[in-house]
């Protein structure tokens, strides 16, 4: 039992360092970023080419994620600046196809620069192996992932309500038009948003690289995983995403246990409940 | 200071403002006034450029400003207070104040806290709260106090009466005057209120549907009473 809870917490968790990015940007932009996904596989590919199938230690694998951050979100000022700007006050469909065709044409990118076979990154040492936590077994990685999870909401928390710049963020996702008056530079604070949530991708991709198997779908698999997780914990709510990937993975933890042969099916049911019991998600209010 | 000149302004396909003309002065205040839709928030968001789509041009001391951003004319120092304040609530009174050093223009000291209680010594007690924990007269101030703090070179006033206590309408009118006087600042204010807009300016303009129907002294405007009856009677 403990260990099911424990695998549902890791998968929670992954998902949730990619939800995030993907929650802010919608907070602050109103954008669902179909090519999130697919940057977060940009990420997982960049921190393999530099740390090899074998990475050295957690502290290489850790750096190697933290560069990866920085050059998704360089791509993300470059899709910003190209892509974005040019239909951010289209009608919403336009924005679903432009982010759409952006991770059809990341992938395309993907394939050609790392190909179509499967590639496998083992944990550093270190963070290979498990601990037994009384009478169960503790994969270490799995730790690494949820203790990265809660430091990432932890911290963007703490950004976000408690630092000016944050504060200024959460205004202007608010009320844009007021910030405006106000004399701020929206369109500097639009480009550090989407900065900040493209480059939360690249890390996610870096931080959850071991143990996965990398192909150009992998961005899809976790893409539908946050979109649900973001819907269950209303739109552009970094709470209601942390509050939503651990439920998710709960649920999904349960259904691997109770219905292994139909893996995967229990999110959506949770995401069809959710839907109908809170359809503005669980905290759909609050914003960011 | 401000010369807005063939102003029209669009929300999609309905056109909103038909050829306006607006010359605010140096150190003048100006009102404009009108009944409800008849395009006189339109006017002030087409002059910082937030929202409608727009032709025709609106010059600063000379110079066209017609394809600045809004936070550009913001820093340039204009602030509008909208009708509807949009006071942020997850911030306290004074981070919404703190707020308009984004606008500070050309390096300008802004308003110490106790220099702006001053001016509005209703909101000393209130400068930690939160925005969404006010009330809607207190609100009003806020926004309005949020508007000056960064000493704006022309205050654009969106119906500040609006919903307010009487009481409070008359505290808004010594506030606003007394910070014209200590700042020098220009007033363009639109209004329903009459006694409120006659009481805070020297000129009016009235607006029906979209277009200048009177511009003059507030002494030209009761000397003809047909005006009033014509396009400000409910």
């Amino acid at each position: 039992m403990l260990f099911a809870i424990i695998n549902s917490l890791t998968t929670g968790m992954a998902v949730f360092l990619v939800a995030a990015g993907l929650t802010l940007i919608y907070g602050v932009m109103r954008i669902l970023n179909f090519a999130h996904g697919a940057f977060f596989m940009v990420g997982a590919y960049l921190v393999s080419s530099m740390v090899g199938q074998a990475p050295p230690s957690t502290l290489a694998l850790a750096a190697a994620a933290i560069l990866a951050a920085f050059i998704v979100g360089l791509f993300g000022l470059v899709v910003q600046r190209v892509v974005l700007k040019r239909v951010q006050d289209a009608d919403e469909h336009y924005m679903l196809i432009a982010t759409f065709a952006v991770m059809l044409i990341c992938v395309g990118v993907v394939k050609l620069i790392w190909g179509l076979e499967f590639l496998s990154v083992s944990p550093p040492p270190g963070l290979e192996g498990g601990n037994m936590l009384g009478p169960v077994f503790v994969p270490t990685f799995s730790i690494f992932v949820i203790v990265c999870g809660v430091l990432a909401f932890l911290l963007l928390e703490l950004l976000l309500q408690r630092s000016w710049a944050g504060k200024m963020l959460t205004a202007m996702s608010r009320d844009r038009l007021m910030a405006q008056l106000m004399g701020l530079n929206v369109p500097v604070w639009m480009m550090v948003a989407v900065g900040c949530s493209f480059a939360l991708a690249g890390l996610a991709g870096g931080l959850l690289l071991p143990n996965q198997t990398l192909s150009p779908v992998l961005g899809d698999q976790f893409l539908l995983m946050s979109f649900a997780t973001i819907i269950v914990g209303g739109l552009g709510s970094i709470r209601g995403a942390f509050l939503a990937a651990i439920l998710l993975g709960l649920i999904d933890g349960f259904n691997a246990i109770a219905f292994p042969n139909i893996p995967g099916v229990g999110i959506y049911i949770g995401l069809v409940f959710f839907l109908l019991v809170r359809p503005n998600g669980i905290l759909g209010e609050e914003q960011i | 200071m401000i010369e807005v000149s063939g102003i029209n302004a669009f929300y999609g396909t309905s056109h909103i403002l038909h050829d306006v003309d607006i010359h605010l002065p140096d150190e003048g205040r100006v009102a404009v006034v009108g009944r409800n839709g008849v395009g006189k928030s339109t006017l002030l968001k087409s002059i910082m450029n937030a929202g409608p789509k727009t032709q025709g041009e609106v010059r600063w001391n000379g110079e066209s400003i017609t394809r600045l951003p809004a936070y550009k004319r913001a820093r340039l120092g204009l602030q509008l207070v909208p009708e509807d304040r949009r006071i942020y609530q997850h911030l306290t009174v004074l981070e919404n104040i703190r707020m308009s050093e984004f606008a500070s223009a050309s390096g300008k000291p802004c308003m110490t806290a106790d220099e702006l209680v001053g001016h509005f010594p209703m909101i000393e007690p209130i400068l930690t709260r939160l925005g969404g924990q006010i009330s809607g007269g207190q609100q009003q101030m806020v926004a309005v106090a949020r508007a000056i703090a960064c000493r704006p070179r022309v205050l654009l006033l969106d119906e500040p009466t609006e919903g307010l206590a009487p009481a409070i309408v008359e505290q808004l009118v010594e506030n606003v005057r007394g910070i014209c006087d200590a700042e020098k600042t220009s007033l363009l204010l639109c209004e329903q209120n009459i006694w409120f807009a006659r009481k805070t300016t020297d000129r009016v303009y009235v607006i029906d549907t979209g277009r200048i129907a009177f511009s003059g002294t507030w002494d030209e405007f009761d000397a003809h009473p047909e005006i009033k009856q014509q396009h400000l009677a409910v």
